[in-house]
């Protein structure tokens, strides 16, 4: 394929992470004549990873602390297991060597900013801060072309407030009938061939939601669909809107790849 | 203690230590060296500064007038000599390499590295200044001990004058500071940093 549709997994490995997975997704981007990407996936990218840095900084601004950081880490990040352990583990690493580097009579001298703890939080805080702007502005420049944008999502960036703390708000849509759902049910067969796919997939929670969501747009199609039924589509968006000579470029192929199939279309990976 | 005065219509911090002048860009009224000092004369810290002037790139807001306020003179005091004790040094690595002393020109620079967890302690100065601070002690540590280049070493150097002319500097200036450090061919952020990428 010389086109590809991007997937939100490309835009969050470009644009927050780093080293080799990162090196990779940009030179698969360099193999395609074309490449768009839909706003959907900017929306996703906002509610999802974007949140989760945002969630992080503003948890290392208001407790001053790393290890704070880490608990928040271990109790509420949605990771799977093994790579918030390594995670935790490098994070408590980091701290180790920081409690190395700084000098006994900083924190007589410079109050909490001469902590070790605090000091490697606000390090970490403040790369996350540049990161999370730079992922923000740079969102449109990953695909040659952003295609399908919604009538009822604003792109807001996330803004500071007094008090230092990043808001990322909004991350839903402003309407009550999403309009991608409102496209997708002009093409009830395409719906029916989605939802067979995603019958005979593994039950786990986001095939069963969106089974259920696909399910109530073919059996009641007048019925309007809400922002919070709209992000269970996910996966299923890409493979509607895919163009038919475009790849979907994705580092999560297991799970777009049944849908795409589906309706005739190809899945590639990085 | 009086919060703000006006100098020929210029508004002015006063009744502090080094005194904040909220003046027209772009001239600092403070000058470095010319030349780079021998790493014998600057081996010592130099004395704190008691007066100078900061030009800010635009109006300051009434918030960054009352940061100034809130941190006094102590952290604006230590930055500034941290700073310029860190100038004289990359100066000292510039000249050295100049004339091909290699080791000298990186001995100078482990002297830079060596000052900058002082001045990340200086940081309630601002995001910006944190910002910066924070990335060239990211981009000293990631070289793991291979020496800067010279336009490494100078764009470590532009970094740190940026925040020495103004040590309020907001985010945005702040993050295009960090850009030519990443266009240098640096690191610029903790290399614990690999390990948050995994939460996204």
């Amino acid at each position: 394929m010389m086109k590809a549709f991007l997937d939100t997994t490309i835009l969050t490995t470009v644009l927050l992470k780093e080293g080799r997975p990162r090196d990779t997704c940009l030179i698969a981007l360099k193999r395609y004549e074309s490449t768009e990407m839909p706003v959907y996936a900017i929306k996703e990218f906002k509610a999802g990873p974007l949140s989760y840095w945002v969630w992080l900084h503003n948890k290392l601004k208001v407790g001053h602390s790393l290890a704070e950081g880490i608990t928040a880490i271990r109790a509420l990040n949605p990771l799977q297991v093994h790579r918030k352990a390594t995670a935790l583990e490098a994070l408590e690493y980091a701290l180790q060597k920081q409690k190395n580097v700084s000098i006994a009579d900083w924190p007589e001298k410079y109050g909490g900013d001469g902590e070790p703890d605090r000091i490697m939080a606000d390090r970490i805080r403040f790369s996350m801060r540049r990161r999370i702007a730079k992922a923000w502005n740079d969102r449109h420049k990953i695909a040659d072309k952003t295609v399908l944008p919604l009538s009822c999502y604003h792109e807001v960036s996330p803004q500071e407030g007094k008090d230092g703390l990043l808001d990322i708000q909004p991350i839903r849509c402003d309407q009550p009938d999403c309009y991608l759902a409102k496209e997708m049910k002009k093409d009830p067969a395409s719906l029916v061939k989605i939802r067979d796919s995603l019958s005979k997939l593994p039950q786990k929670p986001e095939n069963v939601n969106r089974l259920r969501v696909i399910k109530e747009m073919i059996r009641v199609p007048k019925r309007e669909v809400s922002d919070e039924l709209c992000r269970k589509l996910g996966d299923a968006v890409f493979a509607f809107f895919a163009p038919p000579d475009a790849a979907i470029l994705t580092t999560n192929a297991a799970d777009h790849l049944p849908l795409a199939e589906a309706l005739g279309k190809q899945v590639e990976t990085p | 203690m009086s919060a703000t005065t006006k100098v020929n219509g210029t508004p002015t911090l006063s009744s502090f230590g080094p005194q904040i002048t909220l003046a027209a860009y772009p001239y600092p009224t403070y000058t470095l060296p010319s030349e780079p000092a021998s790493p014998i004369a600057i081996r010592g810290r130099a004395e704190p500064v008691s007066s100078f002037s900061v030009p800010l790139a635009q109006a300051p807001s009434i918030d960054d007038i009352y940061r100034a306020m809130s941190v006094g003179s102590s952290e604006l005091r230590t930055a500034v000599t941290l700073l310029k004790t860190a100038l004289q040094w990359t100066d000292s690595a510039l000249a050295s390499l100049e004339s091909a002393e290699l080791i000298h020109a990186d001995d100078a620079m482990q002297h830079v590295r060596a000052l900058l967890p002082e001045l990340f302690c200086c940081r309630r100065l601002g995001d910006g200044f944190g910002t910066v601070v924070n990335a060239a002690q990211s981009a000293l540590e990631n070289k793991h001990g291979e020496p800067l280049t010279e336009n490494q070493i100078r764009s470590i150097r532009g970094a740190l004058k940026s925040i020495l002319d103004e040590p309020l500097i907001g985010f945005d200036a702040a993050n295009k500071q960090v850009d030519r450090l990443e266009s240098a061919g640096l690191s610029v952020d903790p290399s614990v940093m690999a390990a948050i990428t995994a939460i996204g």
